[in-house]
């Protein structure tokens, strides 16, 4: 057994049950990693471990305080290694997710009235809307297959040279799992005078990030990554990047813990990172993130990158035997390095919808579907034209999603199997030949579920009711 | 021997049994008196996350069973913790944060002020609870008076000069210096006959005292409530806003990307409605389900219990600390009324510095207190009576990077879980200081601490590492 086999065993909630159409009852198969990520065991059992030292940090002079002051540091800077980051001149701020990340960095870097963000047509909206605020944003266009279009990029940075101050795009795309080459887009971006930022929550859990050393015109300046999708759903994120630049004169938020002095008219800032940390932080959150740092690496981004690879190419070979199913974005299987496995597919003749119902209902997988907060590129790669994406935007602002096109999304975790895509892809076969389930849809969300039978009640498996000492 | 569900509590305190290490050498079981700073978790809420972790699911649009289990817990919390605080179900939203400091700091970025409009907040706030303010209106700040409490006859007179200008009352349920507890219903009453809404810092009083918002037609209810879980024995990353709906909702969300809005288009965008607008990104799912399970464990033991356990070890210690002399306690020293005070005790002791004082407890008895401003420095300052040019020089040495010496105090903050015994620690520590027993120390000029002269820094990698494997 290697010990990626070991850790499967190790996943907290691996063995859940799950109830099915047909009564009976199997292991739930989770192919929604791309979305969260459960926890191991390790991780798990490192926070209940922190737990008996947790205490505020900073400024406390009890033993607790010592030890969780410490521990809170040193996860800093187990995610700044972890990331390469200079640990001189690059800070490492503590957020509760991605996308508080961007909006932070959005709010704090220096822009100039007539700036311009280069982003591309793949982007997950945290790495869109925050932009949109703060600057002119220009989209880098995509190819047929919905991988960026690298000419384009480099064009619109000619284009708009002397005025693009920031690049930002995704490191891999949440949608298709197409792997950008960011450090190829860095030394364009660098070359025209641009900084970047790398919207890392896909990538983060599936390949190594290295900032790189200043000076590399394919160093990366800012980097930013959740904790859910890492293994680590304790509600922490982070932004690391060049301090110089995300110490605005104000901090983007205020109170306790950024400031050294306060009278009732002056106030004295911190420096980096508590400026940017006001309130108590997420200590627990970055304790979690830093044990999946530990754990992620003794596993090895060889052994990671391999077993991903092995999945994915065994799921998209059996997917293309399908019938009917279009899968989205890259499907040659000869090298998987510049793809996640992250896989969507359109079915034909069955709704995003009601794919996503029957996998979950039916054979207990847990996959995703819909628009994937990328709307824009979900159009793109179904071929929906700009005016067609406009009367859509209407019918939303009425409240009907129930037409909203869509993709089904599975997307693998280091501890998914074989078993797993065997699960997922007999189902789609079922789907195929049209075995399944009669499902209702919910009219204004689109929602199915099986026709006649009551909701699910979650209640039978859960209750948020802790267990008193008697 | 029949024991209270609170004195059960205790052995369910997870790290209760901690050992801490001592200056002579040894051990001693560490007393955590910083619970106004942050809490400690029970083993029921820690059992509950390592439970719910087993269905732990990304919330909203997965289809599959976990996120089911997953969307619904989340969903659930956020109803437990409009219970909590006796929100409406209808009008208000519960919006989940990270803590009580981006809770405020949201409400300021959402609530509709006018360009001349005024916040009234008083002098014994968090920064938590003035800063955020201080970005987006005026603000004016209502006296406390010489014991420490809120100045209310100021109050009602602010209220009346600013009139019609004063939108926004934002005060703290108690003090998290001195631990006085304001009378929110009242002041809630005269705010709103000003034609002001009122927002209560409720980070210190939650775990302490039930909140109720009241309905929305009182003239007493709350119009907004924020609290964190880090002080209400759920420290894992969570906070609330809980308020009026129409209050929270301008036309672009405060922080925007994904499960903010339901459709992008590369000029439009459709926002959702309240509270996922206010929720973008993947929410603190595992700290909800922590704090609605917190809420569950106090309710469970009761506020009576509780109000009762904590007066009384308040005022067996505020008996034990008038009685060490040089002592000085920053706020109410009545031993017979402590209705209006938590169990959160600031004091200085004379001819020793607070951070002195702070370091000798945890080091020579194992004690883990807190010393300083609090983040709240403009009533330390007023508490301490610093004058102005003694301010200014504070401020110019903290600018040259220089904290030692800065004036604050010590303060010692009980959680319900506390006994007679972690107070009887603090006093016989405090006792012994006095008599000048006790080993020296040397402060470091950059961060003003004290530690023993002539030890080796305490090593926390002795006791906890971070590597899972």
């Amino acid at each position: 057994m290697t010990f990626i086999e070991k850790l499967r065993a190790e996943v907290v909630g691996i063995d859940v049950q799950v109830p099915l159409l047909s009564g009976a009852t199997r292991t739930y198969v989770n192919l929604d990693n791309a979305s969260s990520t459960p926890t191991l065991r390790p991780i798990a059992e490192k926070v209940d471990e922190f737990m008996r030292y947790y205490s505020n940090v900073a400024r406390g002079t009890g033993f607790k305080s010592q030890v969780a002051s410490w521990a809170y540091e040193e996860s800093r800077n187990i995610i700044s290694r972890f990331v390469g980051a200079d640990p001189k001149k690059d800070t490492v701020i503590i957020t509760r997710n991605t996308t508080e990340s961007l909006n932070r960095l959005a709010a704090l870097f220096p822009f100039k009235p007539d700036d311009i963000v280069l982003t591309t047509r793949m982007e997950h909206s945290s790495n869109h809307l925050p932009w949109r605020r703060r600057a002119r944003l220009v989209q880098a266009a995509l190819n047929p297959d919905g991988s960026l279009n690298v000419d384009d990029f480099a064009a619109k940075l000619k284009e708009f040279r002397g005025r693009i101050a920031l690049v930002t795009v995704t490191g891999a795309s949440n949608v298709t799992g197409w792997v950008n080459p960011i450090h190829l887009l860095a030394r364009l971006a660098h070359e025209a005078g641009a900084r970047i930022a790398v919207d890392a929550a896909q990538i983060a859990p599936h390949r190594p990030i290295d900032m790189r050393k200043r000076g590399d015109p394919e160093r990366l300046d800012f980097i930013a990554f959740s904790g859910h999708k890492t293994y680590a759903p304790y509600g922490a994120g982070i932004l690391a990047g060049d301090k110089s630049m995300l110490c605005a004169s104000e901090p983007a938020l205020v109170g306790g813990g950024v400031a050294d002095l306060v009278t009732p008219h002056s106030v004295v800032w911190r420096s980096l990172p508590s400026r940017e940390e006001a309130g108590t932080p997420t200590v627990v959150g970055a304790v979690a993130l830093a044990a999946s740092i530990g754990l992620l690496g003794a596993v090895g981004w060889d052994a990671i990158m391999e077993h991903e690879a092995e999945l994915t190419r065994y799921a998209l070979t059996r997917l293309s035997r399908i019938p009917g199913i279009r899968v989205h974005g890259k499907t040659k299987t000869d090298n998987l390095e510049d793809r996640l496995g992250t896989i969507c597919f359109s079915m034909d003749g069955k709704p995003a919808q009601l794919v996503a119902a029957v996998l979950g209902y039916e054979a207990g997988v847990g996959a995703r579907c819909g628009q994937f907060c990328a709307h824009p590129y979900i159009f793109a790669l179904l071929g929906i034209s700009d005016a067609d994406a406009e009367k859509l935007y209407e019918s939303a602002s009425c409240g009907s999603l129930a037409d909203m096109p869509g993709v089904v999304r599975a997307s693998f975790g280091l501890y998914n199997d074989k078993s797993d895509v065997d699960a997922f892809c007999d189902c789609l076969e079922a789907i195929a030949r049209g075995d399944h389930g009669e499902y209702d849809t919910n009219p204004k969300t689109g929602e199915r579920w099986p026709k006649g039978r009551p909701k699910l009640n979650p209640a039978d498996y859960f209750s948020l009711a802790p267990r008193l000492p008697a | 021997m029949s024991t209270t569900a609170i004195e059960r509590l205790r052995a369910e305190t997870v790290g209760i049994e901690v050992e801490s290490p001592l200056l002579g050498g040894g051990t001693r079981q560490f007393v955590n008196l910083d619970n106004a700073s942050s809490t400690p978790t029970f083993r029921p809420v820690m059992n509950k996350v390592d439970e719910f972790l087993r269905f732990y699911s990304n919330v909203a649009r997965g289809t599959g069973f976990k996120s089911q289990i997953a969307s619904w817990a989340f969903e659930e919390s956020r109803r437990a913790m409009a219970r909590f605080v006796n929100a409406d179900p209808k009008g208000d939203a519960v919006i989940f944060t990270r803590n009580t400091t981006e809770s405020m700091n949201r409400l300021a970025a959402l609530f509709p002020f006018k360009s001349d409009s005024i916040v009234l907040t008083t002098t014994m706030e968090h920064h938590s609870n003035d800063l955020p303010w201080r970005r987006h209106a005026q603000v004016v700040h209502a006296r406390v008076l010489a014991d420490g409490s809120l100045d209310m006859e100021d109050f009602a007179a602010k209220l009346r000069q600013y009139r019609g200008r004063v939108v926004l009352v934002a005060v703290t349920g108690a003090s998290n210096v001195t631990g006085w507890v304001n009378p929110v219903h009242e002041l809630a009453r005269l705010a709103h006959e000003a034609g002001a809404k009122i927002a209560i810092d409720a980070a210190q009083v939650a775990p302490h005292r039930p909140i109720d918002m009241r309905k929305p037609d009182d003239p007493e209810h709350l119009d907004f409530v924020a609290f964190s879980g880090h002080k209400t024995y759920a420290p894992y990353g969570i906070g609330v806003l809980i308020g009026s709906k129409d209050l929270l909702h301008p036309p672009v969300p405060s922080l925007v990307g994904g499960g903010a809005v339901d459709l992008v288009t590369l000029d439009s965008i459709v926002w959702r409605g309240l509270p996922s607008r206010e929720e973008a990104g993947t929410p603190g799912v595992v700290g909800a389900v922590a704090l609605a399970a917190a809420i569950a464990v106090i309710e469970s033991v009761g506020w009576d219990a509780i109000r009762r356990h904590e007066e009384e070890l308040t005022r067996h210690t505020l008996e034990r600390l008038s009685q060490i002399p040089g002592i000085r306690i920053y706020g109410s020293t009545s031993t017979v009324d402590l209705s209006r005070r938590l169990g959160v005790i600031a004091f200085n002791l004379e001819g020793r510095s607070d951070a002195l004082v702070a370091a000798i407890m945890a080091y020579e008895a194992g004690v883990g207190a807190r010393y300083g401003l609090f983040c709240a420095h403009p009533y330390v300052i007023t508490l301490l009576d610093l004058r102005q040019r003694e301010v200014e020089r504070i401020r110019d040495q903290i600018a040259m990077g220089n904290m030692a010496g800065i004036p604050g105090v010590v303060r010692a903050s009980f959680g319900q879980y506390n006994d007679r015994s972690d107070a009887d620690a603090l006093c016989e520590s405090l006792t012994a200081i006095s008599q000048g027993k006790h080993a020296s120390y040397q402060s470091d000029p950059r961060t003003g601490e004290y530690r023993p002269t002539g030890h080796e820094r305490l090593r926390p990698e002795d006791y906890f590492s971070l590597n899972p494997c």
